[in-house]
């Protein structure tokens, strides 16, 4: 299939699926109700008033929140994966790898430790995930220099550092109420956000995927070796840190949005790859979109299987692993 | 060196010769047990938060720790406490939730218990903490503290347990009181009629448990239905629902853990179509000095019973809740709560 038809054939899907993202939950709604209320919304048709007010609670407050959330943070984690493996050349890396997700875990639980107040925690998990790759990349200029091992240690020991203070945290939290909201923290939740801290991150973080996605060809030069792309005249340094930054700022909104949510950053570019090849050019926007698809699928799955929520971190790993397993055993030839 | 290599010495034995030497009594506790322990009882360690309760309204002069799911105890609970157990330690617990803490072993010898106490029925398996113990040599007695209707002769145990007996009768007796006047102002209310109640424990109030968790134990008892139903899927409980599941529910009344969440809910507008929040009926648990319904479930629970069954039905269980506070506080706490208190916690 060529490009120009994944590029349509995601585009559609991914409207296809919010629309019936927005359709489904525990709340049954027919679809009749829903385009009824769209019209009534439009002020083409008449409807109830308690009625237009539940399916507008339900359909605009409840699911539209929860459907953004997981399209951002699915495009974000999934185009800073690709980015992260193409910057360090390796089809293992994924944001976590410089200690991103570790300092924001951190940080939520700080948050809840010392307050309540959703804002704080939220606050908190952003500026920690993004001190953790700073002091990630410290570590690995204190130990001489920007190499790609050398960033990778930094961002082992940054990563280590942070999970034993989250060990901490974890330790000293009051188990009745403090350690049970680490614990969810933790396992994601996409139910967090409403539209007001929507309104705030989609902006910035459009931006950081825009930004990603556009820095395609220079990644492109860069897998190719640093020698070689300097000799093509990329800024290796200077990409390599700007990528790194990019993807920092939109991991840790992603954790300050729904926590934790895993595999995302790690599988979804190697489907993409298999879909659209390994070019960057193409791979990172065509990762934002199956990462949104891939989010949006499993949160579906989340909140109607069962009266209570699997939390969303265990399903992307449930359903990520077996599809992890189809594209290596189809992949082998390729990347890998 | 050598004469700190003897002190040492001495001192790792010491327990051993005070064992030998102090009177020693065998009773039985409440999981079947034969269990050995002093004949004169001044210290005993609390191994859960439930046992801490209950230890501390039986006998507050023997209590020597409070464990951490009876936090915060703030200035608010402090002053419902007797001076004294304001100063007690409190053991931190490894992050491991529910009854399975492990404990600091090194600092429970520190406090120089006569014994442990825990929570445990005819069907405890007592082998863990029995070993865990163990290696401090400290016998564990079991008490029955599963659910309010094991109270009062959970309590009658303890009393004898430590000398208390007078003090036990008298608590027993209110509780039994209580539950038997709970019980029969609720018994007879047809199923259809019964108030139909979401236990929301998080701040944002998607953590609950169903109505075959111990957790929902006294809104049971006070006649509520639970309306998220289903096996218990961990014994900590609090699962996540989302705020669909509870339109869904549509529950009448909304009983809350966390006084965050009842004053957020009547702004939230995605909270305004739960039949609950637009009768304004969400009411929040008091928690002094500890949790009266759950988190931990403890003896409070007799409390909060009756609050529950006012709450729930205030015509059928129409007594003076004012007069039944002080009662309670005074019996089971020993101190006198002020109008203002009241005002706060019955509102």
């Amino acid at each position: 299939m060529s490009y120009a038809r994944w590029v349509a054939l995601l585009w559609v899907l991914l409207v296809v699926a919010v629309l019936v993202a927005l359709s489904v939950g525990r709340y049954p709604v027919p679809v009749s109700d829903i385009v009824h209320f769209v019209l009534a919304a439009a002020r083409l048709e008449e409807m109830p008033r308690d009625r237009f007010d539940l399916l507008y609670n339900l359909i605009v407050q409840i699911r539209l929140p929860r459907v953004l959330t997981a399209v951002l943070v699915g495009g974000a984690l999934a185009t800073s994966g690709a980015a992260y493996q193409a910057v360090f050349r390796n089809p293992l890396v994924s944001p976590e790898l410089m200690g991103v997700l570790a300092g924001s875990a951190f940080g939520a639980a700080l948050g809840i430790l010392v307050s309540g107040n959703w804002l704080v925690v939220q606050s908190l998990a952003f500026a920690v995930g993004v001190v953790a790759v700073v002091a990630g990349v410290a570590f690995a200029r204190l130990a001489g220099g920007a190499s790609v091992v050398m960033l990778v240690l930094g961002g082992v020991i940054s990563g280590t550092l942070f999970t034993a203070l989250l060990s901490v945290a974890k330790f000293v939290a009051d188990p009745y109420q403090k350690l049970p909201a680490i614990e969810y923290w933790l396992m994601g939740n996409l139910a967090l956000a409403d539209l007001r801290t929507i309104g705030w991150v989609v902006l910035p973080m459009g931006l950081g995927v825009a930004v990603l996605a556009g820095l395609g060809r220079a990644l492109d030069a860069l897998s190719m070796g640093d020698d070689e792309a300097r000799s093509l005249g990329v800024p290796v340094t200077a990409v390599r840190y700007g990528v790194i930054a990019v993807a920092t700022f939109v991991s840790a909104m992603t954790v300050s949005l729904a926590g934790m949510v895993g595999w995302v950053g790690l599988i979804i570019p190697h489907v993409a790859r298999l879909a659209v090849g390994p070019g960057n050019l193409r791979l990172l926007p065509a990762c934002a979109c199956m990462g949104a698809l891939f989010l949006l699928a499993t949160d579906g799955l989340s909140r109607t299987l069962f009266n209570v929520e699997i939390p969303i971190g265990i399903l992307t790993a449930l359903l990520g692993v077996p599809a992890f397993l189809i594209v290596l055993h189809r992949a082998r030839k390729g990347w890998l | 060196m050598q004469s700190a290599l003897v002190r040492g010495l001495c001192l790792a034995l010491l327990p051993v010769v005070i064992g030998l030497n102090s009177q020693a009594r065998e009773i039985t506790d409440m999981a079947g047990r034969k269990v050995t322990i002093p004949d004169r009882i001044t210290r005993v360690y609390s191994a859960q938060p439930y046992t801490s309760v209950a230890l501390y309204v039986v006998a507050p002069e023997v209590v020597i720790n409070l464990q951490p799911g009876c936090f915060p105890l703030g200035p608010a609970e402090n002053r419902f406490l007797r001076s004294g157990a304001k100063a007690l330690p409190v053991e931190f617990t490894q992050p491991v939730q529910g009854e399975h803490n492990q404990l600091s072993l090194e600092a429970i010898l520190a406090l120089k218990p006569d014994f442990a106490l825990a929570k445990g029925g005819p069907n405890t398996d007592a082998s863990r903490l029995e070993q865990q113990f163990g290696r401090i040599k400290l016998p564990v007695v079991f008490v029955d503290l599963d659910g309010a209707a094991a109270y009062p002769a959970g309590i009658e145990f303890l009393g004898r347990l430590l000398g208390r007996e007078e003090r036990a009768t008298q608590l027993s007796a209110y509780a039994r009181r209580v539950l038997a006047t709970v019980d029969k102002a609720v018994a007879d209310i047809p199923a259809a009629e019964r108030v139909r109640v979401y236990y929301a424990e998080s701040e944002d109030g998607l953590a609950t448990d169903s109505d075959r968790s111990f957790h929902t134990d006294p809104i049971r008892l006070a006649g509520g239905t639970i309306v998220h139903q289903g096996d218990l899927k961990t014994h900590f409980g609090m699962e996540k629902v989302s705020l669909e599941q509870v339109l869904l529910y549509n529950p009448d009344v909304i009983v809350a853990l966390v006084p965050e969440f009842t004053e957020r809910v009547y702004q939230d507008t995605r909270w305004k179509d739960v039949k609950a929040v637009r009768d304004r009926r969400v009411y929040t648990v008091p928690r002094t000095p500890f949790s009266w319904v759950d988190r931990p479930p403890s003896i409070m629970q007799i409390m909060g019973i009756q609050w529950l069954a006012n709450r729930l039905y205030p015509e059928r269980y129409a007594v003076d809740m004012r007069h039944e506070t002080r009662e309670f506080l005074r019996l089971f706490m020993g101190v006198e709560a002020t109008d203002a208190d009241l005002d706060e916690w019955l509102r």
